[in-house]
């Protein structure tokens, strides 16, 4: 009921006046065109952006200077605080530094004003719009998802900028009706009044960018005055917190972290702004003529004044960044300490960008492989804890014969079932937000998957001989199943420090030399086999369950393999090119 | 000039494709060098090595030599 009388009281403001409405659709023109802006660079930007984010931000300062940069070129900080989420929920970042990417976007937010005050109140910037728009449009019909990008990008700026023409148009076709400087209260009230306005006219709006958009096109038409605008501008950027706060409500601790980090430094740096504001005016006017900006040329003193209020709010918080980390991290407890069976890294925020998904997909993986671990060493009665200790390899063996009482359906239904079916699930449901070699990473990473559940089920198949033979009287079978435990030992401790591996090249040649080493494995292969039966030292039930026992070994062994291979010694290129895959994955879409 | 074939040379204007594959020619060459050292390496540790180091080395010779079979094929394929 309300929000149809807000409509109705709007659809009158509208058609009534024509100014105003030039000015609202202005309004609306700019955010269309920050949206498209938005969504071109998640398309165009796609792996290499968020590679260089990757990188960029292992320690606060450069985080702060990289989340400053990307935002001023993106021109949204929304953007950047959902790959900030997203990267800290696939744990590519930690807190510390997704709080200095916030940070930095704070400051990279004041290039949109710099934009309005240099370009879009000076030269007749709607003039450039059109061919924007329809070079935009022309690249929009493109196949490639890069060309599509590019084309909104255009479109975003060629709204952004047609956005402005119509604000400026409406504010000087209102001048000619009413002056709202006439509004102007004078001393610290009317700041207050001011701040509050802003705050609610962002809240509304949803985007501090259109905010100050507005706040300087009428200030450079002399709709308000100068000390307004300040405090206009400082009632956007808490209200542009207020609008994350609401977003991050239906996030994960990550998002709800980062939306009450923004807000705590927006307000602490408001809050210093308030105190200090008649002598930031000051500093402002101070600095003025020395980067070359006229007494009277309010708008750009504005953006300056936005700058220097979000750089002394950086500098002002920063220092106290490792306390808001522990805070907020007690605050908001990570839901990580789930149940084994349950995804940790899958989340919806996740999803936001090609890398954060497909890391995030990685280290699912990799905690199904843990998973997967447990069956499969318990399966064969060994412990972890002694496979992964410094005991040498015949002695764990020799040690472990006492069956571990293991249901390994049961615990295949508990702990990893549900998990690859979320992995699946959730590789399907990010599949459009991935670029091609992201695509096919997964792919293969779907495959080795896979290849666990399969691996745990060649287990089942083999643990009834083995809890059999492992300690039976006759020495020559047990010594077989026993060299096979001792080979997925091995295995096991070499696939470690593969997973521990720093340099890649050495990572892809310890799996390769592995490939090798694990052809005997097969007891036809080796020959083994003939030698036993030939000299009647194990019988023919033995014979076949020992030939059957071993292949189902090795494929355990080369499964476990394939996932090293993929989840550590992944190297893109030999991958690209690898006709074995290609089969592998049609074989994945058939079934 | 069809307004398609415009399109697609502005798409061949901005292809990255072959730009991306002299990249990965660069990569692959670098990773069959690098495996290139290493084999000179175990060759050189093979002369002194007892019985079972040997079989070590040959096997990670073996698996040197696949590695590098496989880049030289995808070079092949790339240039």
């Amino acid at each position: 009921m309300v929000k149809a009388l807000i409509f109705l009281g709007l659809a009158y403001v509208l058609l009534r006046f024509d100014d105003v409405q030039t000015i609202i659709a202005g309004i609306a023109v700019f955010i269309v065109g920050m949206i498209f802006m938005e969504d071109g660079f998640k398309h165009f930007t796609g792996g290499t952006f968020q590679k260089i984010l990757e990188k960029w931000t292992d320690r606060v300062p450069k985080a702060i200077f990289t989340g400053f940069l990307t935002t001023a070129i993106v021109q949204s900080s929304s953007l950047m605080s959902l790959i900030a989420i997203s990267f800290l929920s696939a744990e590519l970042i930690g807190l510390a530094q997704g709080i200095g990417i916030i940070f930095g976007a704070n400051i990279g937010t004041t290039a949109t004003a710099w934009i309005v005050s240099t370009f879009g109140v000076k030269i007749k910037i709607s003039h450039y719009a059109l061919p924007m728009l329809v070079f935009g449009v022309i690249f929009r019909f493109m196949k490639s998802k890069n060309y599509q990008g590019i084309g909104n990008i255009l479109l975003g700026l060629g709204f952004i900028f047609l956005g402005i023409g119509y604000m400026k148009d409406g504010f000087e076709d209102l001048k000619q009706g009413i002056d709202l400087a006439q509004f102007h209260i004078d001393g610290f009230l009317g700041v207050v009044v001011y701040i509050f306005v802003g705050m609610v006219a962002t809240v509304i709006i949803q985007s501090s960018s259109a905010t100050m958009a507005i706040i300087i096109v009428a200030l450079s038409n002399n709709q308000i005055a100068y000390i307004d605008a300040i405090a206009l501008a400082i009632g956007a950027n808490i209200g542009t917190t207020i609008t994350a706060i609401l977003g991050s409500l239906t996030s994960g601790p990550n998002g709800k972290r980062l939306a009450l980090a923004h807000l705590i430094f927006n307000l602490i740096t408001a809050l210093f702004a308030i105190v200090l504001i008649y002598q930031l005016k000051d500093v402002v006017d101070y600095l003025s003529p020395i980067v070359g900006i006229a007494d009277n040329d309010y708008s750009m003193k504005l953006s300056l004044f936005h700058t220097i209020f979000n750089v002394m709010g950086v500098l002002i918080v920063s220092p106290f960044i490792n306390l808001l980390v522990k805070f907020l991290e007690t605050k908001f407890v990570s839901d990580k300490e789930q149940t084994k069976g349950k995804p940790k890294y899958l989340k919806e925020d996740v999803a936001e960008t090609s890398l954060s998904a497909t890391t995030a997909i990685k280290k699912e993986s990799e905690h199904l492989y843990e998973n997967s671990l447990e069956i499969i060493t318990h399966g064969l009665s060994l412990h972890r804890t002694d496979i992964f200790s410094d005991k040498d390899i015949d002695e764990v063996v020799k040690s472990s014969t006492t069956p571990i009482d293991i249901d390994i359906e049961d615990t295949y239904q508990k702990t990893v079932k549900n998990l690859y079916g979320d992995i699946i699930r959730y590789s399907t449901l990010v599949a459009e937000n991935l670029n091609r070699k992201d695509a096919k990473y997964i792919y293969s990473l779907k495959i080795v998957n896979r290849g666990m559940v399969r691996a745990i089920k060649d287990i089942e198949k083999v643990q009834r001989n083995f809890n059999l033979y492992i300690k039976h009287e006759n020495e020559y079978i047990r010594n077989e199943y026993n060299n096979l435990r001792k080979k997925i030992v091995y295995l096991l401790r070499e696939l470690k420090k593969i997973s521990e591996m720093k340099n890649p090249t050495e990572a892809i040649l310890a799996v390769e030399t592995l490939k090798e080493e694990l052809r005997d494995i097969d007891t036809i292969e080796n020959g083994r086999i003939d030698q036993l039966i030939r000299e009647n030292k194990i019988d023919t039930k033995m014979a076949t369950s020992l030939i059957n026992d071993s292949v189902y070994i090795y494929n355990v062994a080369n499964r476990l393999l394939e996932f090293a291979e993929t989840v550590w010694a992944n190297n893109e290129i030999l991958r690209e090119y690898d006709e074995d895959l290609e089969t592998k994955e049609s074989a994945v879409h058939e079934n | 000039m069809k307004i398609s074939k415009l399109f697609d040379e502005v798409v061949e204007f901005f292809d990255l494709k072959k730009r991306e594959q002299k990249k990965e020619l660069k990569k692959l060459k670098e990773l069959r060098s690098e495996l290139k050292e290493k084999r000179k390496k175990l060759t050189k540790q093979l002369k002194h090595a007892s019985k079972s180091e040997r079989k070590k080395i040959l096997t990670k010779l073996r698996a040197i030599d696949n590695l590098r079979g496989k880049a030289k094929e995808i070079i092949k394929k790339l240039s």
